[in-house]
């Protein structure tokens, strides 16, 4: 089967993206999918939006392996899930593609380049430092990450606390209040945010979010 | 050594509801206020770097894992911090699929999500108090609040703007 690799992407992509579950690998070889996934993690800078566009063009209407509804599965059944989520959409769709074996080399070559970027700057980061000039520069950045961390917060407060809702406002608060004037370990306020949600936040129903809330 | 850069990352990963953006406050308390391994300014300089390169915001934790403990330590943290949501999320393509709608699941993160926001308030203070050495950087800090929102700009150039001016400000400051 790894041999056939030479021919992928040239069977029915529509046959391919309605085999559900079984784990019987679509046409897609274990190597393809390492060179697909690697190309990405190779240009598509700034997360989630070049990732998605990249999959659309590579593989849903290239090589016409993976279908639209399984990218939405992908984002619908990952979003519950802690972790980065541009990795776990990787992850799922390369699960679906060639199990285990094909999630874990395509994430590991989505991960590859960023890593190896990472690890170069890392390793040059510690004599830049030295330079007199750099230190001021670092201040203005520093001023900076304040700002977009709150971007951030302002973006997650709004998909997370819910007004209505004044416990998801209480919890926000109590561990902003813990965190900042208590010095409350990080992880032990994001379990105890979890189980107050496990208590008092849980749908009665069970019903859940369905797919169709997913984006896209 | 290493074990504890693994064993915090995976901590990490597991509680990062909300996705990589999510995770930015408990790396930055983890690493820049309960273990000392990166000054607020290094923490920083690492963001913007993981904003510059390919793939996800997360890998913020090589750059890490290679301050703290060589090549070794960045494969480490790498290694740490993707290798549970991975698992989580390949299972998900499966057999855990029903569990990923389990009430309790998105009972815990409808709460630990606020957590993460009231989180994301106390990096963003403890950042500022060793950066704001004059009302300048405040400047930097409430147009790169702006730009952040807005959405329009990638978090990389607003990042690099702020280094940009910082230098000037620094300059004159110090005469």
């Amino acid at each position: 089967m790894e041999g056939s690799g030479e021919t992928v992407g040239q069977r029915s992509g529509v046959e391919a993206g309605q085999a559900a579950a079984g784990e019987e690998p679509r046409a897609v070889s274990l190597l393809a999918l390492a060179w697909v996934f690697l190309k990405v993690g190779v240009t598509g800078i700034g997360d989630m939006p070049p990732l998605l566009a990249y999959i659309e063009r590579e593989l849903i209407d290239g090589r016409r392996v993976v279908t639209r509804k399984d990218l939405t599965d992908s984002m619908t059944y990952t979003k519950v899930l802690p972790g980065s989520t541009v990795i776990q959409i990787v992850a799922y769709l390369a699960y679906k593609l060639r199990g285990w074996p094909g999630s874990a080399i395509a994430t590991a070559a989505y991960i590859l380049p960023s890593a190896v970027a990472m690890a170069a700057l890392a390793a040059g980061y510690v004599s830049t430092t030295a330079l007199p000039a750099v230190g001021p520069a670092l201040s203005g950045l520093t001023a900076a990450v304040v700002g977009i961390l709150l971007a951030t917060a302002y973006r997650l407060g709004k998909r997370n606390i819910d007004p209505k809702e004044p416990l998801t406002v209480g919890i926000a608060l109590a561990a902003f209040l813990a965190g900042a004037f208590l010095d409350a370990n990080a992880a032990l306020l994001v379990v105890g945010g979890g189980f107050l949600g496990v208590l008092a936040l849980s749908d009665q129903t069970g019903q859940g979010e369905t797919v169709k809330e997913a984006r896209r | 050594m290493m074990l504890d850069l693994f064993w915090r990352f995976m901590v990490i990963s597991v509680l990062a509801f909300g996705g990589g953006q999510a995770a930015l406050p408990l790396v930055e308390r983890m690493a820049v206020s309960e273990t000392g391994w990166l000054s607020p300014q290094d923490f920083s300089a690492a963001l913007a770097f993981s904003y510059v390169t390919p793939g996800p915001v997360l890998i913020l934790a090589t750059f890490i894992g290679y301050r703290v403990a060589g090549l070794a330590g960045a494969g480490v943290a790498t290694l740490g911090v993707f290798l549970i949501p991975w698992a989580l999320a390949a299972g998900a393509a499966q057999a855990i699929r029903r569990f990923t709608q389990h009430r309790w699941l998105q009972g815990f993160s409808r709460g630990a999500g606020p957590a993460i926001v009231g989180l994301l308030g106390v990096a963003a203070v403890s950042i500022a108090q060793g950066a704001f050495l004059g009302w300048a950087y405040g400047v930097i800090a409430a147009a790169a609040l702006l730009l952040g929102l807005s959405r329009k700009v990638h978090p990389f150039f607003i990042l690099f703007g702020g280094a940009v001016l910082g230098a000037p400000i620094g300059a004159i400051g110090q005469r």
